[in-house]
């Protein structure tokens, strides 16, 4: 006999995943993208609609303004583990890159909470502008970005004192906004205006504004910052920008209704949840088209980062 | 006298006559109706954007630009007040064809939280459908697919405009309009 040899394997990471809110199925449905198709659908009660991925892969978080805050799956289990009480704002939702922080945009107290994310506790409060909806932290934790919806307007928060450093005018009604990797440009999809702002964000200043089709709600980046697709709900399809250029090289149609978008870790795949059709358009982002449709659940909104990493 | 210092101190949101912010959760309704008809008779009823003799909860209406996208057609319904809509969307090979409504006119105001509000005739924001026929041989199906948000915009909504009015009122014109073009198809 002897001491067994435990040899740990590190099993090579599992392929990210796509957590996909079904706004009015009460779920969330879980996509391998490995094989495009829902694995798991977790029942997640109160109308989920925001939803934030830890970067660690462990905890998704959806927000659920009819449940007056936010349910905390555990990824392991495919199961709400536990609830944040908020308010029936809780829309908006992101993770900081550390694990530690989740910060929950409040619709309508202009405001935006923060919670350590192991005590699921409230530690903090920003104020921000009116009606706040996306937001994204930097990948260096030293800033969040607030899309303020109806004061059309971006705030970008400084994370050491909780104090809004910059405030910049956008377009009309920003909802969804991204940074790109090097936390140096942030777009931001106007929804009324329909247009997206270019930001530069060492000056906050306004550097380009392109138009898109009709109602764009949200955005995302691949191929290394390179392009960027922006959700146009109304016209259900996609504009493509090149972000040297910021100039729309391609309009791609998905489904009716098209709202939250994401893009899988191999920075080549974007997935587009449709709100009426109930499914998820997969788009390459190395061919601009769409090569798969995958079928959701009810109202599919998927408002916020879905990808693990 | 009520006092809106309450509603003032949360920063009462600027309230414009075209209402485009809304809520936090999206509605959606669908209803399907199978018809004892050709799909073609039933399209030729519904077919012209500015003809809505088919849809009881319409008086009458009044349209520009035929069924061009763009085209707008206003609605005068039954129990009074007025909708306008464009169309979005028209495919005659498929059947079917998009729209949006652009605006409600009002029925009446009441106080809530302090301030008054007007209530929408139709109490729903951000309303889109699209109707489409489905040929199934001798018989055929109609679906009417429908979007939109409650009329209220902010959050403890009164009665007149929350979700539960919204989705009642649109089930209700789904419902009698599928059923009197059943009617009407299969005469």
């Amino acid at each position: 006999m002897g001491v067994a040899a435990v040899f740990l394997y590190s099993p090579v990471q599992a392929a990210p995943f796509a957590y996909i809110t079904n706004q009015l199925g009460d779920s969330v449905s879980v996509i391998n993208p490995q094989t495009n198709t829902v694995e798991n659908t977790i029942p997640v009660l109160g109308k989920p609609a925001g939803v934030a991925v830890a970067p660690n892969g462990e905890r998704v978080y959806a927000s659920t303004p009819e449940a007056k805050g936010v349910a905390v799956i555990d990824t392991k289990t495919n199961a709400v583990i536990s609830t944040i009480k908020l308010s029936e704002g809780a829309l908006g939702i992101a993770v900081s890159p550390d694990n530690a922080r989740l910060y929950v945009a409040d619709w309508y107290q202009n405001s935006v909470s923060v919670i350590d994310t192991q005590s699921l506790q409230a530690v903090g409060t920003i104020a921000v502008e009116k009606s706040p909806s996306g937001l994204m932290v930097s990948s260096n934790n030293q800033f969040l970005y607030v899309a303020n919806r109806i004061s059309n307007s971006v705030s970008q928060i400084d994370l050491k004192t909780l104090q809004t450093k910059n405030v910049t005018p956008v377009g009309k009604h920003p909802f969804g906004l991204m940074l790109d990797s090097k936390n140096e440009q942030l777009y931001t999809a106007n929804v009324q205006s329909d247009d997206v702002s270019v930001l530069d964000t060492k000056t906050m200043h306004l550097i380009a504004t392109i138009k898109v089709n009709k109602l764009p709600y949200t955005v995302a980046l691949a191929k290394n910052d390179s392009l960027l697709f922006v959700t146009n709900q109304e016209d259900g399809n996609v504009s493509v920008i090149d972000t040297k250029t910021l100039k729309v090289i391609k309009e791609i149609t998905v489904g009716d209704k098209p709202e939250g978008i994401s893009t899988h870790s191999d920075d080549v795949h974007v997935y587009v949840a449709n709100w009426f059709d109930n499914t998820v358009s997969v788009i390459d982002a190395d061919t601009l088209e769409v090569v798969e449709t995958i079928k959701t659940g009810s109202g599919s909104r998927a408002f916020g980062q879905f990808f693990s990493r | 006298m009520k006092k809106l210092t309450l509603l003032m101190s949360l920063g009462a949101f600027m309230f414009t006559s075209v209402a485009s912010a809304h809520g936090p959760v999206r509605q959606k309704l669908e209803q399907e109706i199978t018809i004892n008809a050709p799909a073609a008779k039933v399209w030729n009823i519904i077919k012209e954007y500015n003809d809505l003799s088919w849809l009881p909860a319409v008086k009458g209406v009044t349209a520009t630009g035929g069924n061009e996208k763009g085209a707008v057609r206003t609605l005068t319904l039954k129990n009074g007040g007025t909708l306008v809509e464009e169309l979005k969307k028209y495919d005659a090979a498929k059947m079917s064809y998009d729209y949006k409504i652009t605006d409600i006119s009002t029925t009446h105001t009441i106080v809530h939280s302090g301030v008054e509000e007007k209530v929408p005739v139709f109490p729903v924001d951000n309303y889109a459908a699209s109707i489409k026929i489905e040929d199934k041989g001798g018989s055929s199906v109609v679906s009417w697919k429908t979007g939109y948000y409650r009329a209220y915009m902010n959050n403890n909504p009164p009665a007149e405009m929350n979700e539960e009015a919204a989705n009642t009122a649109v089930g209700a014109v789904l419902k009698e309009g599928l059923e009197n073009l059943k009617a009407l198809a299969e005469k």
